[in-house]
């Protein structure tokens, strides 16, 4: 019924590999997207972070079809820190926690709220799985926990489905190992947060964040400065 | 013999009755009521997320009257469930207002739909017809506040200030409409068929035929420089079970916006139980496209910084999609207000009230100072709390001797606080800023208000402050009329 598309790129390249002498051993061809040039912009303090934690020569910045978790004291104020910059830059942010953020504060961080929406999803596994497949893939960055009702199973398939279709997810639960279970990419546990006093009020926080995940090779310690007004 | 004389109908051919949503209850959309009035009318149209319009010409022939179609159509609605407002007018735009203003019935009489609408406000016809907030903003401006009053301006006025929005605002000011309803194929309506060989079971499939078949239409109106205003699309099963439905949106469909109605279409069908009426009960095989209306393209250009991306339109439409699932009031954004209280100077204002696809009222809705004052002095200063704790919990705030603290006259804590105690567990409080007091309309005695904030930071377990563990938590404590809560986390 439908009539095949013609990519002109993708024709080129064809006619290229084509010519090839070993053009006989290429089978399939298809246009592909390297990890650099799917990634969403991050500050350069967490791009510092990730630098620490992932292999050298890997993309950086937050890469399209990956998913990132955030757990421990500080979860939100992490994820505040996190998507600052892709925020800042014209990304979409759908919020689908059950956790409220005080958007005063991501304003404060660095995000962009005209482009920010939030979704109570419910605590129902179909609520929950209809809005993430609604969102992902559309809106740049969506960011969600796990409600009771959902079974890990469900969330591991959703996210993956997400993800496929080329959006970051970032997760927040309350432990690491919640994480590892759905198989979380990169994760960020703040294991531990230093209060900063700026003219006798709470002024800043330092984190102190465990990386961890399938795509963290070794569990690596790093610290991460939340921006607040002591920096000005 | 006695010959009875047929009753005298109202069957003016523009006569239409737009049945509203009124219940924020999520699990009912705009596709469920649509499938739910196929029971009554042959074919309905859907306005927006909140509307359904159909004629009443053949309806009331059938049923005899009106009175007797809206009595079902409510009737019905209330068996399934849905709790609606029905507006019966000779326009669009009058019916969907009479919808809205419905308990649950409210009919506007024939002809007298210009009176009925000169008396309304034009800032509700961002609601109901898609009109620009600059437009609005201008007529308020000018001194045009009621539907009235702008149809008392000569249409060649409106059109040269205005451009073709002018002239849409005449049109429907003075109670007519820019598209009028109809129900039946146009001589010269463009029509797509796909047939499948095989009739096809899986919804995703039937979805899959009809997206390609919706891209190459739009697409190939847009080469012609037109919109889609208009379009049928309907199912037919091997069984001859038909879903039949109209899709109008004044300003011309994209692809995708389309698919995503259609997609709700078919799931509200596939939800029918198979023993109802209009139940889905074999594969499809004919899925038929019918264009009733089009439009003029009109030409967009994006700002050079600003304007809207692909990336917006995609957001759009998943927003548009989550809506029509969870319902309004579960989606929402940020909106700033002000106010002295940290945690709600950003509220959540459902997104069926703000213009999220305009960047520039996007912009002003969340700009502190643009709506609503920037500076509010008192205003708790240092690190804003990432974290609202909504509902608030409450806690007691101890001194070392297992005294309750409080806040005297003069702002000060009567005693050094060590101790929180929240639902029954205690927690040990390592170090605390404040308290920051506020008091606001002190000279009202119904609405005076007189808090006092107290940051500090806790750790589960007995006071510790050389070895700080990972229950270490930061959080914001308010005293209000002699009462601790939890308002804010760090967290």
């Amino acid at each position: 019924m439908s009539l095949p598309r013609v990519n002109p790129a993708l024709q080129r390249v064809q006619q290229a590999v084509g010519n090839h002498r070993y053009a006989h051993r290429v089978s399939t061809l298809a246009v592909a997207t390297l990890a650099d040039a799917r990634t969403l912009p991050v500050s350069p303090d967490i791009d510092r972070v990730l630098r620490a934690g992932l292999v050298s020569g890997c993309a950086h910045g937050l890469v399209r079809g990956r998913t990132y978790g955030c757990s421990g004291v500080a979860a939100v104020s992490c994820v505040a820190t996190l998507l600052r910059e892709a925020s800042a830059t014209g990304s979409w942010i759908a919020w689908c926690a059950a956790v409220s953020p005080n958007w005063r504060a991501m304003a404060d961080t660095g995000w962009a709220l005209d482009r920010v929406v939030q979704v109570d999803c419910g605590s129902s596994r179909d609520g929950w799985v209809g809005c993430l497949d609604a969102l992902a893939g559309e809106i740049d960055i969506v960011v969600v926990d796990m409600p009771a009702g959902v079974s890990l199973r469900d969330a591991q398939l959703v996210i993956d489905r997400a993800v496929r279709r080329g959006g970051v997810v970032v997760v927040l639960a309350p432990s690491p190992e919640v994480h590892a279970r759905l198989g979380v990419d990169v994760v960020f546990d703040v294991v531990r947060v230093h209060y900063v006093t700026h003219h006798a009020h709470l002024g800043g926080q330092v984190m102190d964040i465990r990386m961890q995940g399938r795509r963290v090779p070794v569990a690596t310690d790093v610290r991460l400065e939340v921006p607040g007004v002591a920096d000005g | 013999m006695s010959v009875s004389k047929f009753p005298v109908l109202q069957m003016a051919d523009t006569r239409v009755a737009v049945v509203g949503l009124r219940n924020a209850d999520s699990s009912v959309t705009v596709h469920r009521l649509a499938q739910s009035l196929a029971e009554i009318v042959a074919l309905s149209e859907v306005v927006d997320d909140h509307h359904v319009l159909f004629g009443m010409k053949g309806p009331v022939r059938f049923f005899g009257g009106e009175e007797e179609v809206v009595r079902r159509v409510v009737r019905l609605c209330r068996h399934d469930g849905i709790d609606v407002g029905v507006g019966v007018a000779d326009s669009r735009l009058a019916a969907m207002w009479a919808a809205s203003m419905a308990q649950p019935v409210h009919r506007v009489p024939v002809d007298g739909t210009a009176t009925f609408l000169a008396p309304l406000p034009v800032s509700d016809l961002a609601r109901f017809a898609h009109v620009g907030s600059d437009t609005l903003s201008l007529l308020s401006r000018l001194g045009l506040g009621t539907l009235g009053a702008v149809a008392g301006v000569p249409r060649a006025s409106l059109s040269d200030r205005f451009g073709p929005d002018g002239d849409a605002l005449a049109v429907l000011c003075a109670g007519g409409d820019v598209h009028l309803p109809r129900f039946d194929a146009p001589p010269d309506a463009e029509v797509v068929v796909c047939e499948f060989d095989d009739p096809l079971d899986d919804l995703d499939a039937v979805l899959r035929g009809i997206a390609d078949a919706l891209h190459r239409l739009i697409e190939d109106h847009v080469h012609r420089g037109l919109v889609v205003c208009r379009i049928a699309v309907s199912f037919v099963t091997e069984h001859d079970d038909i879903c039949a439905r109209v899709w109008y949106h004044p300003e011309g469909f994209g692809a995708g916006a389309l698919v995503e109605r259609v997609r709700g279409q078919l799931e509200a069908w596939s939800a029918v139980r198979s023993t109802s009426f209009g139940a889905l009960t074999a594969g499809v095989s004919r899925i038929v496209l019918e264009v009733h209306d089009t439009a003029p393209r009109r030409a967009h250009q994006p700002g050079l910084w600003g304007g809207r991306s692909e990336a917006d339109r995609a957001a759009h439409r998943a927003v548009a999609r989550v809506r029509s699932l969870v319902g309004d009031q579960r989606v929402t954004v940020p909106e700033w207000r002000g106010g002295r209280d940290p945690l709600h100077q950003y509220v959540a204002t459902s997104v069926a009230l703000v213009d999220i696809e305009d960047p520039a009222a996007a912009r002003r809705r969340v700009t502190p100072g643009e709506m609503h004052p920037a500076r509010w002095n008192g205003v708790l200063a240092g690190l804003a709390p990432s974290v609202c704790v909504d509902p608030p919990v409450g806690v007691e705030v101890l001194d070392s001797h297992g005294r309750p603290v409080a806040v005297n006259g003069r702002h000060l804590l009567t005693a050094v606080p060590c101790r929180v105690t929240v639902q029954g567990a205690s927690w040990s409080i390592l170090q605390w800023w404040g308290p920051w007091p506020v008091e606001e309309r002190w000279w009202d005695p119904a609405r005076r208000r007189r808090v006092a904030h107290v940051q500090c930071i806790v750790a589960s377990g007995l006071p510790q402050p050389e070895s700080r563990s990972r229950n270490e938590e930061a959080w914001l404590l308010s005293l209000e009329q002699h009462a601790w809560w939890l308002v804010g986390t760090y967290g």
